[in-house]
């Protein structure tokens, strides 16, 4: 059954008519049903990685370029980079990274998510890149005018696009303003800039959740009830959005994010998310995840009680201690060794 | 005045062969490449054949007759290096606008003349931007992989020059042809784009790129699905391949494209590959066979020739593309 009340099911994609995203770095991809989930490498981004900053800082490139690798290596179909740091000369870093990527044939070979905050960053990105690449983000925040301008020049660049769900007033922290948003995004891209539907990813904002703050105990329900709109009523729209945001309580605990990931990804994909960034090595598998701890969070993401936080705060405690639960962390830390730092 | 639009549904289009071959011909001289335009400059020029449009205007004129009188409903300007860019080695950046300019209206008059000849056949001009002498995918220097000689902005502000001459000149489409870097490339239809913005003039597009060897892939490393995938946003009257091979290592290579594509295909392969001394030696009857190897299957509606290609394997390939219906496509 599905999330939201008025739909039934798995979402069943149903845009026959036009034609798939596609995308392409040195292969094409090609973004069909079949695809189910495409999952963007989100290492590459000195926002959220300090090992990454501290390359880019210190021009340790060879390095830098080898966590754009290993991403790729390990599945990543896609890999978002981000140079947006109060530190560093933005529009400089994207270019010289972006350079250096294209003469790698093997990270080359997948498309670029070019993703800044900063409108000029954007745009030097697009100027260094022969593939299709997804700009990441545009949004109403700026006025319409603005947004218009930015998605023509996008268009006429090649690429395809994020659009968060952001407008004049702010972001879009209920079901209501996420669908409305992204309603009139749409329209405005399709209607007014002819920008090929396809070509549309939406990001409805996935917020905290399990924050101790009541607003946000329907944070993640009102992110999968809008997803299931969008795919529903926005002809060829995809949906997006960075997934380690949600488990933002949890920081330090590994176990109980990568629980959390795996089950928001879950209910999120069957209501038609088909493309995330995220850290494959902070992922557990769905099925993999301890009975009682997927219920607990589950309670929390599906915000099915009161008590939901707490009880999975105090849960959280126990799980830490655990034994198994420990292994679990060592061989997380084999595994990601190399983006700790 | 007939449309493209209309003629691609109705035929397979003829593009015409290699200018360069045929000027080799006229045994030119240093003083040919100077004539009226450049007596006094100060470095050598023979070679650059874009001038011949400006200094020996009459035959290029003449070759533009000649592929017309083959059967070719479609001839490229001879401005293939028409940019300040690849015009900068000559130190003639400042003519390319007038290299484009002339060479369009070159290629106009003949075509009018053989249009008004046979109105059923109506001719056209193609503007050929080709990829410059610089790449923006790759570095020159291979110890400094992040360096480009070129960027995107310089590669957008020459091709608008380009683009504005070839249209001031007359050409009735556009052709970004040679495509080995698909940056180059997008900035080819950036520039363009802009330009149809600026003038209120929009013009169809080819855009033609060139797959190296049997790797598949185009000199900056693209599959051609993934090159076709780069090219999509700009409405195309034709995608396609030319040059680096002979038509019959180019067969896979279409193939995808006119399987993948909403544009229409074309081709202007190479007279087979060179042999020793660099010259291509393929009859005009082999190529004509391997194109009707391509027609059997469907894959074109705009085929012509490259390298080594004369008016005789442009006739040979015309005679052949009259048995033939274009390839159909939904766009």
């Amino acid at each position: 059954m599905s999330l939201h009340e008025d739909y039934k099911g798995k979402y069943e994609y149903k845009w026959f008519d036009l034609p798939y995203l596609k995308l392409s770095g040195l292969e094409p991809l090609t973004i069909t049903p079949e695809l189910n989930f495409v999952n963007v490498g989100e290492r590459t981004n000195v926002t959220g990685s300090r090992k990454f900053l501290r390359l880019i800082k210190t021009g340790e490139f060879e390095e830098a370029l080898q966590v754009a690798r290993d991403q790729v290596e390990g599945g990543a179909q896609i890999i978002d980079v981000n140079m947006d740091e109060g530190m560093l000369d933005g529009v400089e870093a994207m270019k010289t990274f972006l350079n250096l990527i294209a003469s790698e044939p093997d990270i080359s070979r997948v498309p670029i998510m070019i993703d800044s905050s900063k409108w000029e960053i954007i745009e030097e990105g697009l100027k260094c890149v022969q593939g299709k690449c997804i700009v990441n983000s545009i949004s109403l925040k700026g006025g319409e005018e603005e947004f218009i301008r930015q998605a023509k020049l996008i268009k006429k660049y090649g690429a395809a696009t994020i659009v968060m769900a952001f407008d004049e007033e702010g972001q879009a922290d209920s079901y209501e303003k996420r669908i409305q948003m992204c309603e009139r995004s749409y329209r405005v891209l399709v209607d007014k800039v002819d920008f090929p539907p396809q070509d549309i990813i939406f990001d409805p904002n996935i917020f905290p959740v399990a924050t101790g703050i009541e607003e946000h105990n329907n944070n993640a329900m009102d992110f999968f009830r809008a997803t299931r709109w969008i795919r529903e009523n926005l002809p060829g729209a995809h949906v997006s959005g960075g997934v380690s945001n949600v488990s933002f309580s949890f920081r330090g605990n590994n176990t109980v994010r990568e629980a959390m990931h795996s089950a928001f990804l879950y209910h999120a994909i069957k209501e038609g998310m088909d493309m995330g960034i995220v850290n494959p090595a902070m992922l557990e598998v769905y099925d993999d995840i301890p009975k009682d701890l997927l219920e607990h969070v589950e309670d929390v993401l599906l915000n099915r009680r009161d008590d939901a936080t707490e009880r999975l705060l105090d849960f959280a405690e126990s799980v830490v201690g655990s034994v198994k639960k420990e292994e679990k962390t060592l061989e997380w830390r084999t595994k990601s060794i190399q983006y700790r730092l | 005045m007939a449309n493209i639009l209309e003629e691609i549904k109705k035929r397979i289009l003829v593009l015409d062969g290699a200018m360069g071959t045929m000027i080799q011909q006229y045994k030119l001289e240093e003083e040919d490449f100077r004539k009226g335009w450049f007596e006094d400059h100060e470095s050598p020029l023979k070679g650059n054949n874009d001038l011949l449009s400006l200094t020996r205007p009459e035959i290029i004129k003449t070759i533009h007759g000649k592929y017309f009188e083959a059967g070719a409903d479609i001839v490229e300007t001879n401005t293939f290096s028409g940019t300040w860019i690849a015009q900068a080695d000559y130190g003639l950046e400042k003519y390319a606008y007038d290299i484009n300019f002339h060479g369009a209206k070159l290629a106009k008059e003949a075509a009018e003349e053989y249009t008004a000849k046979n109105p059923e056949k109506p001719r056209f001009v193609a503007g050929s931007i080709g990829p410059t002498n610089r790449t923006a995918s790759i570095s020159p220097d291979v110890n400094n992989p992040a360096f480009r000689n070129v960027s995107y902005d310089e590669l957008v502000d020459a091709y608008k020059e380009q683009t504005k001459g070839l249209i001031d000149g007359g050409a009735d489409v556009l052709l970004v042809e040679t495509v080995f870097d698909t940056l180059n490339a997008k900035a080819a239809l950036f520039a363009i784009q802009t330009v149809y913005e600026e003038m209120g003039v929009v013009l169809p597009i080819m855009v033609s790129g060139t797959i190296t060897d049997a790797s598949g892939r185009t000199l900056t490393g693209q599959t051609t699905e993934a090159f076709h995938i780069s090219m999509q946003h700009a409405p195309l009257l034709s995608i396609g391949l030319n040059c680096a091979l002979g038509a019959k290592d180019m067969k896979p290579y279409l193939t995808v494209l006119a399987k993948e594509s909403h544009f229409g295909v074309s081709a202007h392969p190479n007279a087979g590959l060179p042999n020793e001394f660099g010259e291509y030696d393929e009859t005009p009857e082999m190529m004509g066979e391997q194109i009707r190897d391509f027609l059997n299957n469907n894959l074109l509606n705009i085929v012509g020739g490259c390298c080594g290609t004369s008016p005789a394997h442009i006739k040979a390939i015309a005679d052949i593309a009259a048995e033939y219906k274009p390839r159909v496509y939904q766009v």
